[in-house]
């Protein structure tokens, strides 16, 4: 695989994030694929299905690429996820907010396949966004 | 430069916010350099985010875990762990309390020296392990 056929794989990856195209996980996800999560590691169906609880409180939902770097396996990619809040979320009745975040996505990619996943979410951000936690927070 | 080298520079970068060596923040840092944090800061703006840092957390480690470089840029996944010692943060006074977060940053590399960082913390998590904000249900 060259950087750049790892970059357009994970351009499908984000794609099938945002669309929650499971056929298109089965084909980029390998199956010993491993997800580095604020809340631990997930397994390919443990990621998807917390993958889903974001697509089911959120609609009109896409990523933005802003950056995409690939040296040998890994790609990264910066970029900003947008959503509207449609649904019930962590406790949360719909808002009808647009949420607009950052987010870091790392992949490892083997044979074709999406091996390891790391991702960092502004899940402050977001939280401030939803009005869910007080006063943005002074610039350090 | 190199990717290699490029690479070399941003962990000089990290070593030097540990050792607080301000003298060698500024060398390292282009002086037209630009951070994109919550609100853009100039060199000496985001020097002084790094004084008031190390004037609230002690011993701040970097841990690196992996970099990927393309071009002039270089792409860091980081651990950070501190000890809030020194000064009250965000009106939560010094507990004595480690904290441990990933990070990913990004910085653009122009004749040996950087010119642009983008820089994503937890800072949800950080906060929560600090006390701050209720524990987490269900981060992505």
């Amino acid at each position: 695989m060259t950087s750049e056929q790892n970059k357009s794989l994970m351009r499908r990856f984000l794609e099938a994030s945002v669309a929650s195209d499971q056929t298109a996980f089965k084909e980029l996800l390998a199956s010993d694929f491993v997800a580095h999560l604020a809340g631990g590691p997930q397994n390919r169906e443990t990621f998807l299905q917390h993958n889903n609880v974001f697509n089911v409180a959120f609609i009109d939902r896409q990523f933005s690429v802003r950056d995409l770097i690939a040296e040998g396996d890994k790609v990264m990619a910066r970029t900003t996820w947008r959503g509207t809040h449609s649904a019930d979320f962590r406790g949360l009745p719909p808002t009808g907010k647009q949420i607009e975040i950052s987010a870091f996505i790392m992949d490892r990619i083997k044979d074709g396949k999406i091996v390891e996943h790391w991702s960092l979410f502004d899940m402050m951000s977001m939280m401030q966004q939803l009005g869910l936690f007080p006063a943005p927070q002074p610039a350090r | 430069m190199t990717a290699e080298q490029n690479k070399a520079i941003v962990r000089r970068f990290y070593k030097a916010f540990e050792a607080n060596d301000l003298d060698m923040l500024k060398e390292l840092l282009a002086p037209d350099f630009v951070a994109y944090n919550l609100n853009p800061q100039n060199r000496d703006e985001h020097l002084q985010g790094i004084r008031l840092w190390n004037g609230t957390f002690s011993e701040n480690r970097f841990e690196i875990i992996d970099q990927i470089a393309e071009g002039d840029r270089v792409a860091s996944h980081v651990i950070l762990r501190c000890i809030h010692s020194e000064a009250p943060y965000q009106g939560i006074p010094p507990s004595g309390k480690q904290i441990e977060g990933p990070a990913v940053s990004l910085e653009q590399i122009k004749d040996g020296k950087i010119v642009e960082r983008r820089v994503y913390s937890d800072r949800l998590g950080m906060l929560r392990q600090l006390g701050l904000v209720p524990p987490p249900q269900a981060d992505r």
